[in-house]
């Protein structure tokens, strides 16, 4: 946390000056004071001097070769040189990435540069003080060092100038008077300095550290940063994921099933009934390049969605009932609850379509039988039970509604979304595990006002061994669902085998809102001028609504135009 | 000898004794309270310094004796500071301590702490009759020894402070 710190050529340069300058004061004026040991003494904590100096640049240079590079000289300040330029620039010294060779050096150095300048400090009235300086602003101002080595060579060093100015020259002078010669003012000015310097370094010691913390803080908060960034990567992937994995799925799986009966019907040479397969084909592969257009626009530009009507959710859901009934699945539809109150407009609205459907429905006979059959391929006699089966209970399917409340439910664009991805995928599923199955799926709303919820359940016999189409799932479905609700507060998803049969049932928050079912058909009306707010069951309801558009189908969109036709 | 050196000895004596006991007993760690005593001492002991010595005419010996003594103080205190154990308060720790302290944690310096204090207390009468003989004036008072054990004091808290502190950032 705390590397050893880069010195500047300043904080050299000081160092050298202070040394220089204490040197020459030394010779020239106290050799005859000082006995022959004070003397040598001196000179050692000099030597020291130079040495803390030399072991600061070669760690500077070590640690500039372990590649944080060198600092441009405009960068370092000088700070004040203290007396005799001892203490060089508090920023001339600055963090490097490594610990030098000299880390045990340095504080030795400093220990007897700060001894050596106490002994001598009031024999020579003060000069030898400049040593102590500079190393307790150096051993206190270093925060990779203890405090402990600070504060104990500051005791010593208070100790030993107090013992140099009471214990005399070597010479035996007698020692009650002032053997140093110093008086008592200025031996306690030596202390004063002594103690003022290891508060300097304190200081020092304090800002170098808030500096180092606010350095980590900095590298914490860029860390943060790129993790949240890759966290939102992650979740626009799963997104995407998620958008083609549903438009895909249902859609490409629906038509394999519609090409392998168009297949099996051209084998048996019934081409008029593979003519219809491959339009309803072709309606199929319309709508999901119309869903995978909105997705795309949506993903685009990602707006909020706008809030959707219960009876525009109930249109979608008959529109997916119906699509899965025309590739020959048994689904039963039943709509109960506070939604049934919309039951006229749906009917208003779908009305088309719930023909279509009951058409459908009646007409599928052989359509699931092919279908079924092809499918099973060497199960032959299995198949055409399955297919009579399906055949069977897809005709006797009729959608039930109960009448109850009137009162209109709206939820958000994303819970209508999530529900009806839910339906979808659960029908999906259920076509590719179970097929030729009776499916229920079952729509209802209750509670009221803000606390209102819609809660469809899709459910299926359990499937017996996977079949060719179901194995090719990877179970991205059903954790594209759950990340949906997920993401929904207040909604709920539990999907698992009950009662033998496997059970997908969500719930998501709504509102009511009172006679305003007029209002919301205006919304709904509003999907083919924009055609990513209808980014959710959009073209049956439009077809009720505005019929008259099929007959002008734009020329640049055959997809959407036919696909309003069709419904 | 003389009435001075009697009341030294006897103050060293009752001084050795109550730390010793201190020393070697858990006592309950009373921050705030820690600092009472070395502060009430130091004002005692510089009062007391004052105004029995004429401080323009101290000698420049007499100084030096005095910051040696007071740095070797602060030394001990820091030691014996940095030598207590801790451990978290005990029913009889919480019947000692003064009800407002809310005192968590109790502490002991031990034998070693003990000899220490006793080293130091030798240093100092040693100190004190080699400075007496070569004239100081006050190595020997009364007052430089509250300031002493009040220079001791207070070291001991700063390094108790420092510890405790610590402590509770690492159990934070």
């Amino acid at each position: 946390m705390n590397p050893p710190l880069r010195t500047g050529w300043l904080s050299v340069l000081l160092n050298l000056f202070g040394v220089a300058v204490v040197t020459y004061a030394l010779f020239a004026s106290y050799t005859g004071l000082l006995g022959t040991g004070r003397l040598a003494l001196g000179v050692v904590g000099l030597l020291a001097w130079v040495g803390v100096v030399v072991v600061s640049v070669v760690e500077t240079r070590s640690g500039s070769a372990g590649g944080s590079g060198a600092v441009p000289a405009g960068e370092r300040e000088a700070g004040a040189g203290t007396v005799a330029g001892s203490a060089g620039a508090r920023n001339a010294e600055r963090p490097v990435g490594r610990t030098g060779a000299g880390s045990w050096l340095l504080p030795v150095l400093c220990a007897v540069m700060a001894v050596c300048g106490a002994f001598i400090a009031a024999p020579t009235f003060g000069l030898g003080v400049a040593l102590t300086v500079a190393a307790l602003l150096r051993v206190i101002g270093t925060p990779r060092w203890p405090l402990w080595w600070g504060g104990a060579l500051t005791l010593a060093s208070l100790a030993l100038v107090a013992l140099g100015a009471i214990v005399g020259p070597a010479d035996g002078d007698a020692l009650t008077a002032s053997p140093s010669g110093i008086s008592a003012l200025g031996l306690l000015a030596i202390e004063g300095g002594i103690v003022i310097a290891a508060l300097g370094g304190l200081s020092r010691r304090q800002l170098r550290l808030a500096d180092s913390q606010a350095e980590a803080l900095r590298e914490e908060r860029l860390a943060a940063r790129e993790k949240l960034a890759a966290l939102d990567a992650l979740a626009q992937r799963q997104e995407i994921a998620r958008e083609i994995h549903d438009l895909l799925a249902h859609s490409l799986g629906g038509l394999v099933i519609q090409l392998d009966a168009v297949d099996a019907l051209l084998e048996a040479g019934e081409t008029a009934a593979a003519e219809i397969r491959v339009r309803d084909a072709r309606k199929l592969a319309a709508s999901g390049l119309n869903e995978a257009r909105r997705a795309v626009d949506a993903l685009r530009e990602p707006i909020a969605a706008p809030p959707v009507a219960a009876d525009a959710l109930i249109a979608g859901i008959e529109d997916l009932v119906a699509a899965e009934r025309r590739l020959g699945a048994a689904v039963r539809l039943h709509v109960g609850g506070v939604l049934a109150g919309t039951e006229t407009t749906a009917r208003a609205a779908t009305g088309a379509r719930v023909e279509t459907g009951a058409k459908a429905g009646a007409g599928v006979e052989t359509d699931a039988r092919a279908a079924t059959g092809a499918e099973m391929g060497a199960e032959a006699g299995a198949g055409a039970e399955t297919g009579v089966r399906a055949a069977t209970s897809a005709g006797a399917e009729t959608d039930t509604r109960e009448a109850t409340g009137a009162e209109a439910l709206v939820m958000s664009g994303d819970a209508a979304a999530a529900l009806r991805r839910a339906v979808q995928e659960a029908l999906t599923n259920a076509r590719k595990h179970a097929a030729g199955a009776a499916v229920e799926v079952e729509v209802t709303a209750g509670g009221g006002g803000d606390g209102a919820w819609v809660r469809a359940i899709v459910s299926n016999p359990l499937g017996g061994p996977l079949d060719a189409l179901g194995s090719t799932g990877a179970a991205h479905g059903l954790s594209g669902m759950r990340e949906r609700f997920d993401r929904l507060p207040g909604a709920r998803l539990v999907v698992g085998a009950s009662g033998g049969r496997f059970v997908v049932d969500t719930q998501v928050p709504a509102h009511t809102e009172v006679g305003a079912s007029g209002d919301r058909f205006v919304v709904d009306a509003q999907v083919p001028a924009h055609p990513e707010v209808g980014a959710f069951g959009g073209p049956f309801v439009v077809d009720a609504q505005v019929p008259g558009r099929a007959e002008s189908p734009a020329a640049d969109a055959p997809t959407a135009g036919s696909e309003r036709l069709g419904s | 000898m003389n009435i001075q050196i009697l009341v030294n000895a006897l103050v060293i004596i009752v001084l050795v004794g109550w730390m010793g006991l201190h020393q070697v007993n858990w006592r309950p760690v009373e921050i705030a309270r820690m600092w009472r005593g070395p502060l009430v001492l130091g004002v005692i002991g510089v009062v007391t310094l004052a105004n029995g010595n004429d401080l323009g005419n101290l000698s420049t010996f007499d100084v030096g004796v005095l910051v040696f003594e007071i740095v070797v103080s602060l030394a001990v205190g820091a030691i014996m500071g940095a030598m207590a154990k801790f451990r978290p308060i005990t029913a009889a720790g919480v019947a000692m301590a003064h009800d407002d302290s809310g005192a968590t944690l109790e502490s002991r310096t031990g034998w070693w702490g003990f000899a220490l204090w006793v080293g130091f207390i030798a240093l100092r009468i040693g100190v004190d009759v080699g400075a007496g003989a070569m004239g100081s004036q006050i190595a020997s008072s009364t007052a430089v020894i509250l300031i002493l054990l009040a220079a001791n004091r207070a070291a001991r808290s700063a390094v108790f402070a420092a510890r405790i502190g610590r402590l509770s950032t690492v159990s934070a």
